[in-house]
């Protein structure tokens, strides 16, 4: 089946009676995509989960309000990262320990020199990830994973194109000297 | 128009672009720059290949509905099922033990000597079904509720067990 256009979504939500088969075609358009940009920010699936019914429940609230000159995708990226954010700052949660728990780390893992395609080199990478303050790292999923533009990450966040630069810049240097330590580490 | 115009316009393109081009061209370039200044600043990290590492469940993405009624401002009902049952649990075993543990038999004699013969009589009787007939314990012996006060034990240690234990004149009695 060939996917909608944004347009022809939104068209469909605003006609009579068929807002709810726009809306479940929306969902099934970015649910997969929305699920990485919150799982990567909590972990954990369960968390995941609750946080994506949010999001969409805040999406279907607000659908008929929506400008239809912004991306749908970035407006809904937008919810999923306030949400994540949102649910971040009640939770106490060891996101370390969800993430050790999502890669079963064996007691040998930190000794071992990790093998740059396999599992291992992952797991550090998103402890570095982890490491980095709750706004860097949203930035930095951004550009690195969903390699979105600055304008569109600072249509996102409200924040100007060269913070974003900058945040970017500084985590990508905090994640690579992580990386270095923990190789030295090991070898 | 002079001619050299006309000559100009006469000119075409002899090599088209592929459609869609140049609207890629900017962003494609952009994204290579950027890899470049990554692979510049963070070595490491450049080196990693880049991929999800977080898989949802099986079958997830194809069963997944957004529960449009349900306000999930605080959590999960997953989450609110599980701290229900945990308090539910909690209030269970206070319940239980508080009378042993907490409160003297003194204090509990009091507290009932307070309360009016009347008022027991009729909260007895009007709130619990003491009174069991045949009938009722058929009925209790059918639907297996009483098996928790079943007797794990051979006759033969019932036997030795009343005559250890038991006086002569409270055998006879009970016969």
């Amino acid at each position: 089946m060939i996917e909608k256009s944004d347009k022809e979504l939104l068209e469909l939500f605003h006609k009579s009676g068929e807002a709810n088969q726009a809306f479940d075609l929306i969902v099934r358009k970015y649910q997969r995509k929305m699920y990485q940009v919150i799982r990567r920010l909590l972990v954990d699936h369960d968390d995941t989960h609750d946080v994506m019914q949010n999001t969409f429940i805040k999406a279907w609230k607000g659908l008929s309000n929506f400008r239809e000159d912004a991306q749908l995708y970035t407006w809904l990226y937008r919810i999923a990262t306030n949400e994540s954010l949102t649910f971040l700052s009640k939770s106490k949660k060891n996101l370390q320990q969800s993430i050790d728990d999502y890669f079963e780390v064996s007691d040998h893992a930190d000794s071992s020199v990790p093998d740059f395609n396999g599992e291992e080199i992952q797991h550090r990478l998103q402890r570095a990830i982890e490491t980095l303050p709750e706004k860097q790292r949203v930035v930095f999923n951004m550009k690195y994973y969903d390699e979105l533009k600055y304008e569109e990450m600072s249509e996102i966040l409200d924040t100007s194109v060269g913070a974003l630069k900058a945040s970017y810049h500084i985590a990508v240097k905090k994640i690579e000297e992580y990386l270095r330590q923990t190789l030295n580490q090991a070898s | 128009m002079s001619k050299s115009n006309e000559h100009k316009d006469s000119k075409k393109e002899t090599f088209a672009a592929p459609e869609g081009y140049f609207d890629q061209f900017a962003s494609q370039l952009m994204h290579k720059i950027e890899e470049n200044e990554l692979k510049e600043a963070a070595p490491l990290l450049h080196s990693i290949p880049k991929k999800e590492v977080y898989a949802a469940p099986h079958g997830y993405f194809e069963n997944f509905r957004v529960e449009k009624t349900v306000v999930r401002e605080f959590g999960s009902l997953r989450r609110w099922l599980y701290y229900a049952s945990a308090a539910a649990a909690i209030f269970i075993l206070g319940y239980n033990l508080l009378p042993t543990s907490e409160l003297s038999s003194e204090k509990t004699e009091v507290t009932l000597a307070d309360v009016p013969d009347e008022e027991l009589n009729s909260y007895v009787g009007e709130e619990l079904p003491l009174e069991i007939n045949e009938d009722d314990m058929h009925e209790l012996i059918a639907q297996d509720h009483l098996s928790s006060f079943s007797i794990a034990a051979e006759n033969d240690e019932l036997e030795n067990y009343i005559l250890d234990e038991m006086e002569l004149s409270d055998v006879m009695y009970e016969l």
